[in-house]
């Protein structure tokens, strides 16, 4: 299979155990690579470094939220264009509102099945032409 | 009521003494400013007679009468006819016996030969008054009592929705943990036996039914208003459809998806319709142990649906299932109502669904025929609508 076919999807949640298993099921459904960053702050860089096709984002996370995150994400150049879909257990208006503003891509609420998050995905990636 | 204004007081005067009687039509036929009309009747069951025929603004009432006599007059004539002021006129002059009859249902006490025509009138006229606010003070009270229950209630479910929306993160994650895993199992067991699969396919069941039943008392207790975006039916029914098949094997049930355009949009919040929609779908399939057909329809429509404010969007769940008991068909949006009998479900599903649709000002309308099948239908506007009710 040619590399380019190969979408790269970066997780960032603080929940080990649940990036473990999106990571695998998500790799065994399809042609994805699944990158983690357990943290605000290094799900930054590595947007930064590494330029995801799509990224899947947790709120409640410990010193930078999601939500704090997705800002800083569409306010920069380098990754303002990448699609950010909120993956999280906090499914209130409120936050959904929120990531709206801040022009996130869709909103999933855990516990999420790993095909119906694929479906969502590979939406994702349709509507913006990737 | 005429105390007031310039129609005369309707009098029902219930007296078996004639000379009394006369007496009394004479001290009242000297009132102007309210005058007064006076019906007479000779017992308590002529009073009782022409009372539930005639408008009457106030009894006077001997209770000394060849058919009753005694308190129990007063009272049964109030216990019939409660919104009555009634004066009571006797020849004993005792106040234990007044204090009795009004609290037996009289306004006040009269003693025959100690009345002129100016306390009569009086006396009937703030008879009818009292009685007035005392009705007045009676709805307000009821009125208050109603809203302190509500108030009560709204305040339950103020503080679930603190607690739930507190605890929600914590038992969705590790139900997501839970999830990934099994479904982690079923790919790296696709190999196992039979027993196996069913085992993991049960679990995962548990595992969905048990957030369905957190999403349904979050979304109960602290109802979201709608943050209304377009969403495409298409794409809508599509997502629904994969996520019902996810929830496990549509055994031997057809499904078909009718006229869905691809251009039909409307104005909502798209997860709380999909909510909607998916809770439509698997009361659908759990009607239909034995298989069936599951049909899925849109209609557009320019004219007004169940009071819904076209241009509408009607999104159409059918099944031929059992059907639904006409005596369950009007206690189906009740909270926790549910015609489940296998632990399938708390009874949260249609309440929550019927609340996300109204405050979409939409309508969820289901008919039913037992042994055939139910037909759901959500009708919304397209332009979207928020009325926030609950």
């Amino acid at each position: 299979m040619a590399v380019t076919d190969v979408k790269t999807v970066l997780i960032v949640d603080d929940e080990e155990d649940f990036c473990f298993f999106v990571k695998e099921n998500l790799q065994q459904l399809g042609s994805y690579q699944v990158l983690i960053a357990r943290d605000g702050a290094s799900g930054l860089k590595m947007a930064k470094d590494v330029h995801p096709d799509v990224i899947l984002l947790d709120i409640m996370m410990p010193r930078m939220n999601g939500l704090e995150v997705l800002k800083r994400l569409k306010a920069s150049a380098d990754t303002m264009e990448i699609p950010v879909l909120m993956l999280t257990a906090k499914n209130d208006a409120q936050s959904q509102q929120q990531a709206a503003q801040l022009y996130g891509e869709d909103y999933l609420a855990k516990p999420i099945q790993a095909d119906f998050l694929k479906t969502k995905i590979e939406h994702a990636l349709s509507r913006l032409g990737r | 009521m005429s105390a007031g204004n310039s129609s005369p007081i309707q009098v029902l005067l219930i007296e078996d003494d004639p000379g009394d009687a006369q007496l009394l039509r004479e001290l009242l036929a000297g009132e102007k400013n309210p005058s007064f009309h006076v019906r007479h009747v000779g017992s308590l069951k002529e009073g009782l007679a022409h009372l539930a025929v005639g408008r009457v603004d106030v009894v006077l009432l001997d209770i000394s009468l060849p058919d009753s006599t005694g308190l129990p007059t007063a009272s049964r004539l109030h216990q019939q006819f409660p919104l009555v002021p009634i004066v009571v006129l006797t020849g004993l002059d005792d106040d234990t016996v007044a204090l009795e009859l009004v609290r037996n249902g009289a306004q006040d006490y009269l003693v025959k030969g100690h009345v002129d025509g100016n306390i009569l009138s009086r006396v009937m006229r703030y008879a009818i008054e009292r009685k007035r606010s005392e009705e007045s003070l009676r709805k307000a009270y009821a009125q208050l009592q109603a809203t302190q229950t509500e108030l009560v209630q709204a305040e339950k479910l103020a503080a679930l929705g603190r607690f739930s929306s507190g605890i929600a993160h914590e038992v969705k994650n590790p139900l997501g943990v839970v999830l990934g895993g099994v479904e982690f199992l079923e790919r790296r067991l696709s190999g196992a036996d039979s027993e196996t699969k069913v085992a993991l396919e049960k679990v995962k069941e548990s595992i969905l039914r048990a957030d369905m039943i957190l999403q349904g008392l979050l979304q109960f207790a602290r109802p979201s208003q709608p943050m209304v975006q377009p969403v495409e039916v298409k794409e809508l029914i599509e997502d629904s459809l994969q996520l019902l098949k996810y929830k496990g094997p549509l055994r031997d049930i057809q499904v078909e998806v009718e006229a869905v355009s691809a251009q039909m949009v409307f104005h909502a919040e798209k997860n709380q319709i999909q909510q909607v929609l998916f809770n439509l779908l698997v009361n659908a399939v759990e009607a239909m142990p034995q298989g069936g057909k599951l049909t899925v329809r849109t209609e557009a429509s320019a004219k007004e649906i169940c009071g819904v404010e076209p241009p509408l969007c009607v999104i159409e769940v059918a099944d031929t299932g059992n059907g639904i008991a006409p005596e369950d068909i009007q206690r189906l949006f009740e909270p926790f109502f549910t015609t489940k009998h296998d632990q399938k479900g708390i009874g949260l599903g249609l309440a929550t669904s019927k609340m996300i649709v109204e405050n979409h000002a939409g309508k969820l309308v289901i008919q039913s025929q037992q042994g055939k099948g139910t037909r759901a239908r959500v009708i919304l506007p397209v332009r979207g609508g928020n009325h926030g009710s609950h």
